[in-house]
């Protein structure tokens, strides 16, 4: 794998991790599952309003940028703004949300391009 | 109906493009053309060199048309979608080939990057964003081959090396620089370029080598290239009311946007929108042009095409005029002058700081413009002239300088007002 795909999945995780807690988020889980093919980062959490996660969807949700791969990810994790999530949405392939009994679930998925 | 999809898909370039290329040969003669694009080729090209002063106007509209061409086709190829980013990279790429770029003296600086890109293994296409911006670098391959009275058997593969080497660190080392400013500088690149220009000048001052600056500006087209910039801004409001009729409408929401990197205006908002704002731009810089009663020359065109680029990329209304008016009385408080070519430049690049009057307000704006205007001479000595986005390499200072405070001390009150 190539190491710029690790740093990049390093920055999605302070990313993440930043913005739950910026939103008030003191409980929640962040899972990391990695493979050749591709990473997934789920996130459980009990209290998390149902228009952060829209937002989260409406922002994760589009479409992957190719131009964004080199190209500013070394932002994520160092904004002190509740609503930026536009460099993580270049970069992520989809957003899947469950909602479960007592949480919700929010599986984002990254497919590796640079395997070697 | 096709014509109107390809206008809205590829943002008007290929019609900026016959625009261009039909005004070099209304304004000159084949052969004045063809005399003034080999002057301009063989010009050291270092900041600032008006290309007007150099070939004349009809070859330096050549020269933009060349160079939107060439780019136009290397992003077909490489089969990119027109974004935020893109366009303003071909607009930038345009609006200084008034002043400094050629197709000569940019290639080096794309090899390079090309190289880079191959040794880690990676796609060229994910680097387009550093391409497009690189060769703010090429006087350093004009120079080493036109500037240092070296035999060109030397001087030739010397200009090309500089660039190849310039080309292979700056994809690293931008990503890098990103982080200084936090994103709150539009011309990132710039600020990477800044310290490659330093350090290569300092290189040559080693053994000797002086730098000459560029030359004087010729102001005897100002009212072709203020006719030219507002037929350009003219031609996007109509495109953008007849793709959209509501499209004013829209218009208020992307001026919500702070324009930190990276921000692309065309994906968040829809070409239309993002047509409105580049028009817009566009005015606006010509607007306060001459409303201060200063001249367009080849540099002023390049920072007016320049604008209107990131009017795609991060700047609006909300976020430029601000810090354009904090630059405006950091000239007439101070003793610097609106004389200097390098000021006017200094009024309209200062937009590269918008994004801090965008996410902290116009009052923090305007002392970020004000900053802004007393580093930027200081960043053009220490540079040496071969970055020509002199006032990118200045933003980052200014941003960076500013960032971590207002982070600290507005994070809890102005801001979550503001944005929440």
């Amino acid at each position: 794998m190539n190491k710029l795909e690790y740093r990049v999945d390093s920055k999605i995780i302070k990313q993440l991790s930043l913005f739950l807690m910026l939103h008030g988020i003191k409980d929640f889980q962040l899972e990391f599952h990695s493979n050749n093919k591709n990473v997934q980062f789920i996130i459980k959490a009990k209290s998390i309003k149902q228009e952060i996660v829209d937002f989260m969807v409406e922002k994760i949700g589009r479409k992957r940028e190719l131009e964004i791969e080199i190209y500013g990810w070394e932002l994520m994790g160092d904004t002190d703004s509740k609503n930026e999530l536009d460099i993580l949405g270049s970069l992520i392939d989809k957003i899947e949300v469950k909602k479960l009994d007592d949480y919700i679930e929010l599986t984002l998925t990254r497919v590796y391009r640079y395997n070697e | 109906m096709e014509i109107v999809n390809y206008i809205k898909k590829r943002m008007l370039l290929p019609v900026i493009f016959i625009i261009l290329f039909a005004l070099a040969f209304i304004f000159d003669t084949p052969k004045e053309i063809y005399t003034g694009y080999l002057r301009i080729l063989q010009s050291p090209s270092v900041l600032i060199s008006d290309y007007i002063r150099i070939g004349g106007l009809g070859a330096t509209l050549f020269n933009v048309a060349t160079i939107i061409l060439f780019n136009v086709i290397l992003l077909k190829k490489l089969g990119f979608k027109m974004s935020g980013p893109i366009f303003a990279g071909v607009f930038t790429i345009a609006g200084f080939s008034f002043f400094g770029k050629n197709i000569f003296n940019t290639l080096p600086i794309y090899l390079g990057i090309y190289l880079y890109a191959k040794t880690q293994k990676l796609d060229y296409k994910s680097f387009i964003i550093v391409v497009l911006f690189s060769t703010g670098i090429s006087p350093l391959v004009s120079f080493m081959i036109f500037g240092t009275n070296w035999p060109l058997y030397f001087g030739i593969p010397a200009g090309i090396i500089a660039g190849v080497i310039a080309g292979f660190v700056l994809p690293a080392f931008s990503a890098h620089t990103i982080r200084f400013h936090r994103g709150y500088n539009l011309y990132n690149v710039g600020f990477a370029l800044g310290v490659l220009s330093m350090l290569f000048a300092v290189i040559l001052h080693s053994f000797n080598i002086e730098l000459n600056v560029g030359g004087p500006t010729s102001e005897i087209y100002h009212t072709e290239l203020v006719w030219i910039s507002l037929g350009l801004s003219l031609i996007f409001l109509i495109s953008a009311f007849t793709l959209d009729p509501k499209v004013l409408k829209k218009y208020p929401s992307l001026m919500k946007s702070s324009g930190r990197l990276v921000s692309d205006f065309i994906r968040d908002y829809g070409n239309p929108v993002t047509m409105l704002n580049v028009a817009v731009m566009g005015f606006i810089s010509v607007g306060v042009l001459l409303i201060l009663g200063l001249k367009v020359n080849g540099p002023v065109m390049g920072g007016i095409l320049t604008i209107m680029g990131f009017g795609a990329f991060g700047k609006h209304p909300r976020n430029c005029i601000p810090v354009m008016f904090g630059a405006w009385l950091g000239v007439v408080l101070t003793n610097y002058s609106f004389d200097s070519v390098g000021m006017v430049l200094a009024l309209l690049f200062v937009t590269a700081v918008s994004p801090i009057a965008g996410r902290y307000g116009p009052f923090i704006g305007i002392i970020a413009g004000f900053f802004h205007i007393l580093i930027t001479p200081l960043a053009y000595a220490f540079q040496g002239g071969f970055d020509l986005y002199n006032n990118g390499f200045a933003a980052g200072f200014v941003a960076a300088l500013m960032i971590p405070f207002l982070e600290v001390i507005m994070k809890d009150k102005k801001v979550e007002e503001i944005y929440e």
